[in-house]
């Protein structure tokens, strides 16, 4: 092993030292970033998180006193957090209020907090007056000043993007000029995170503003449909029950004329009424508000019941709506929102059917049963099958609205309603040949 | 089987139940008209009201076998009415159907906790399964 001479010596362990010190300082760097950082992460004002930053920054790096202030209403800057040091207790007390509550105006001269902000450039005084001027008396500063042990503050401005949001600063026990690189170093960079973490409270602020406001104009959305709904629905149904009763002889004979207006008003009256309907779902389905009564039911009885309400609409297109149950099936279901999918389900099927028929069957399969209604109409081509179920979808888009009628609302309504009742739905569809449209119910 | 046209038998119907008597409260006067018009047909004898108050009146007066409610009306609610009705021990067996289009969850249980005997919604349901319903108490 070669001897080292000591000049060498000497060298090798000033290098090391320096190293060293290096080491550590980094070392302090991380670990302040990683407290900024984490704080960062769990607060969600911006109280918490300027108080949080400022603390950790003044008691790291050995600051006698912080304090943090940002813009407001673009009038003002508002003192929002300070450290507990000897400055800041006199200062709260010469205020006569809480210090983090006190505000400067923009259009103050000569106080070093408005100036960084204005200036967007860091500042350095050593005369506290520069910092308190407005907020407390010329005289009561002045012996603040002879008794305080402060040698020099300074102000860095924190800045996101173009924008300047506020100030923070920082007060010494000596003279800023005997500041380490490094420690300006590190004031720069925890300036710049500052400017972040303000702006990213100011976003989720924002959003949660935002989020509030459009939470209150969905709920009047709902209550709004769901009042005009029913609005709509009482005469409607007076109407129906009117040209029913018509209909079926209670008010005198009708002639076969009179009979065919009557029928046409009655089946158009019904459509007008199942569209409400489905507005009504609709709203309850967004604002998730439905509500399942889950019974035992008859599906026979449910269906018949259902079918008889749209029969008009298939003898209006001759035709054949065939019902065919198979057994006396109980489901559990609520009886409400299975005639709706029925109805939907079949008035669908003859609203897209030019010729044949419709037929509906059921059948246990199981722990559940299964519903088909069938028709012979023109099918439904592969790569619209998923489409149907979404929201305002119909093959052929609005085109095919505007001339089949309906909102398109009418599938994603059953779906919606089938699967939080515990059921499926599905289809099957072939080109020109029809399509049949199957769900499934718990069986009782 | 082909769902028949079901036009009701104005003879036979109903025969059995021959002049019950049912009160209908309910504020819109076409509503009411459908319905008299067909349960006096099949026989029946049939009071209306077109408001609370006068509802009440009247079922105390005449104790109908039936009472077909409406919810939404002026002066008296139809909620209100119930609870009179299911108070007073000579109105207090009449069974109720409330008849509403306010067909949420909240309305179904407040008045099926009041002591309705059937929650029919408006939208729902034609006057025949109305009538049929209205019927089926009567036995």
């Amino acid at each position: 092993m070669a001897l080292v001479k000591t000049s060498e010596y000497q060298r090798i362990t000033k290098e090391l030292y320096k190293k060293n010190l290096e080491l550590v300082n980094a070392n302090k760097v991380l670990t302040l970033l990683q407290q900024l950082y984490r704080i960062m992460m769990v607060v969600s004002t911006m109280e918490e998180l300027t108080q949080g930053f400022i603390n950790v920054i003044t008691s790291t790096l050995k600051f006698r006193s912080g304090m943090v202030a940002i813009e407001k209403a673009g009038r003002q800057l508002r003192i929002i957090a300070v450290t507990q040091s000897e400055i800041n207790n006199t200062a709260s007390k010469l205020i006569g209020s809480s210090l983090s509550q006190a505000t400067i105006p923009l259009h103050e001269k000569n106080n070093i907090l408005v100036e960084t902000f204005q200036t967007g450039k860091k500042r350095t005084t050593h005369d506290i007056l520069e910092i308190w001027k407005p907020l407390v008396s010329q005289e009561k500063l002045k012996e603040v000043a002879e008794k305080t042990d402060i040698q020099s503050t300074l102000v860095y401005p924190i800045i996101f993007g173009e924008e300047t949001l506020g100030i923070f600063s920082v007060s010494l026990g000596r003279d800023a000029q005997d500041m380490t690189r490094f420690e300006k170093r590190v004031l720069r960079r925890v300036a710049t995170l500052f400017g972040i973490a303000i702006d990213r409270i100011k976003i989720s602020q924002n959003l949660r503003k935002t989020n509030k406001r459009l939470k209150q104009v969905s709920a009047l959305k709902d209550e709004f449909v769901s009042l005009t709904s029913h609005e709509l629905r009482t005469p409607l149904t007076a109407i129906g029950g009117s040209l029913s009763t018509v209909l079926e002889g209670y008010a005198g004979k009708v002639g076969d004329k009179t009979r065919e207006f009557l029928e046409g008003a009655y089946s158009e009256n019904t459509r007008l009424l199942r569209l409400v309907n489905n507005f009504l779902n609709i709203s309850r389905i967004e604002a998730r508000r439905l509500k399942f009564n889950m019974v035992p039911l008859n599906l026979n009885k449910v269906a018949t019941a259902a079918l008889e309400t749209i029969k008009t609409q298939a003898e209006e297109k001759k035709l054949k709506l065939i019902f065919e149950p198979q057994e006396n099936l109980i489901v559990q279901a609520d009886e409400d929102k299975l005639r709706e999918i029925i109805i939907n389900l079949c008035a669908n099927a003859i609203k897209f059917t030019e010729a044949g028929q419709v037929t509906f069957t059921a059948w246990r399969q199981g722990e559940m049963v299964i519903v088909a209604v069938e028709d012979t109409g023109r099918g439904i081509m592969p790569q619209d099958q998923q489409k149907l179920f979404r929201k305002f979808e119909q093959v052929d888009g609005i085109k095919a609205s505007k001339k089949k009628g309906g909102t398109g609302l009418g599938l994603y309504i059953c779906k919606n309603l089938i699967e939080g009742m515990g059921g499926e739905i599905w289809l099957n569809s072939e080109h020109n040949k029809g399509s049949t449209f199957y769900f499934t119910l718990p069986l009782k | 089987m082909m769902l028949k046209n079901s036009l009701p038998n104005l003879f036979f119907l109903g025969y059995d139940k021959l002049m019950a008597k049912i009160l209908i409260i309910e504020d819109d006067s076409l509503i009411v008209k459908v319905f008299s018009t067909r349960l006096e047909s099949d026989g029946h004898e049939v009071f209306t009201a077109e408001d609370g108050n006068v509802g009440l009146i009247l079922a105390k007066k005449e104790i109908p076998d039936v009472l077909l409610l409406d919810l939404m009306m002026p002066k008296v609610s139809g909620l209100e009415v119930l609870e009179q009705l299911k108070k007073d021990p000579r109105t207090q067996k009449i069974p109720v159907l409330v008849y509403s289009n306010l067909g949420r969850e909240k309305e179904i249980s407040q008045t099926k906790a009041l002591g309705a005997s059937e929650f029919i919604t408006k939208a729902d349901s034609t006057p025949q399964q109305v009538v049929e319903k209205i019927e089926s108490y009567l036995k």
